[in-house]
């Protein structure tokens, strides 16, 4: 015999003691009629009940509330007579911890901007002379570009100076 | 929020000591039992959340704007306390001890099915075991609920609270909180078969 599913919740929410009067009316006109929803009610009654009983309140011994009390008391004042540069800053928002991270990733950032910014001068620097070294070779390229023909040239000219003088000892 | 409570936290946001301790003499039951089922009945690290969360709470007391009443206001801040280091020891236990864990646990199972009668035996369990070992099994129980859900069974039986209450405390809506104690109790109630009939 299955309860009806339409008014579990309404059964929970009265075996939990949160049941507003007029619901807790229509659910006892309807109990009166329902024996499943009467016997789950039964079920989950005693099954809160067993919960309960198994786990009771635990309670705090006297030496335990004398020592929690004392504990609490102590670093309350240890709170109030701390050293400035204990104190959690902005009311415990911002953190020593948090402002020494904080820091440590600045020194990162800045360090490794730093040596970027170096760098980038250098670079700029080696781009400047090898702008020199292109100046250069554009100046020279007509030379570079016939160097074979010189070389020929020359070559040449050589072998006409040869043959001059062989002429004016004929 | 009653008129006492109000006094109170108003002398101890001017740090009157004698009004930080009747706070704790007024909720030091409550939140030992909290954190007690909580952290799974140790009774030890129990205390000292207890004590952490009293610390916690007075030294934010200054930020307390009376929105909600005291005691809900300083549940919560146990809850979250009790949460906090319960997610830091799983953490660690899985980091380093999850294989002894899991020996343990097989042990504990094996022990159990050793300790219970066999149901067909005798009709009526409740006579059979102590209350002990149904503890045992209701917190075997509890542990493979969510952990929300288990907070919030654990807030509205074992302390009785009301569900407008846990939903202050857990800072959820109060139809969220029905949904889930209703999902918690029918997992207990599947897990605890044997103990639902009357």
């Amino acid at each position: 015999m299955k309860n009806c599913s339409h008014w579990q919740e309404t059964l929970w929410l009265e075996v939990y003691g949160e049941l507003g009067p007029e619901e807790q009316q229509k659910w006892e006109n309807h109990l009166s009629t329902c024996e499943a929803c009467l016997q789950e009610r039964k079920r989950l009654i005693h099954l809160l009940e067993n919960v309960k009983e198994a786990m009771p309140e635990p309670s705090l011994s006297r030496e335990s509330a004398r020592a929690l009390h004392t504990a609490i008391a102590e670093k309350l004042s240890e709170n109030h007579h701390r050293a400035w540069w204990r104190n959690p800053f902005l009311a415990g928002y911002i953190k020593p911890l948090h402002v020494a991270a904080v820091c440590g990733m600045l020194v990162v950032a800045f360090g490794w901007f730093g040596v970027r910014g170096i760098q980038h001068t250098r670079t700029v620097k080696i781009v400047s002379d090898a702008g020199v070294e292109e100046k250069m070779i554009v100046n020279h390229i007509d030379i570079l570009e016939n160097l074979d023909l010189l070389e020929e040239m020359d070559t040449l000219e050589k072998l006409d100076q040869v043959m001059g003088r062989k002429n004016t000892t004929i | 929020m009653s008129l006492e409570d109000k006094e109170l936290v108003a002398r101890a946001q001017h740090d009157d000591p004698s009004a930080f301790e009747i706070l704790v003499r007024r909720y030091r039951e409550k939140a030992y039992a909290i954190a007690y089922n909580m952290c799974s009945g140790d009774s030890e690290e129990a205390q000292e959340l207890t004590q952490e969360a009293f610390l916690r709470a007075f030294r934010s007391l200054k930020n307390f704007r009376g929105k909600s009443s005291f005691y809900t206001w300083f549940y919560r801040i146990l809850v979250n306390t009790c949460l906090d280091s319960r997610r830091r020891r799983k953490k660690w236990e899985r980091i380093f001890t999850f294989w002894r864990h899991d020996r343990r646990e097989r042990t504990d199972s094996k022990e159990m099915d050793e300790d219970y009668p066999d149901p067909g035996v005798n009709s009526n369990p409740m006579t059979a075991l102590n209350s002990k070992q149904l503890a045992q099994e209701i917190s075997q129980a509890l542990e493979t609920l969510p952990e929300k859900q288990r907070v919030i069974f654990q807030l509205k039986v074992l302390h009785g609270m009301k569900i407008r209450e846990i939903a202050q405390i857990v800072g959820s809506a109060e139809g969220t909180v029905k949904s889930h104690l209703f999902r918690a109790t029918h997992s207990l109630r599947d897990a605890l078969q044997d103990w639902v009939q009357p």
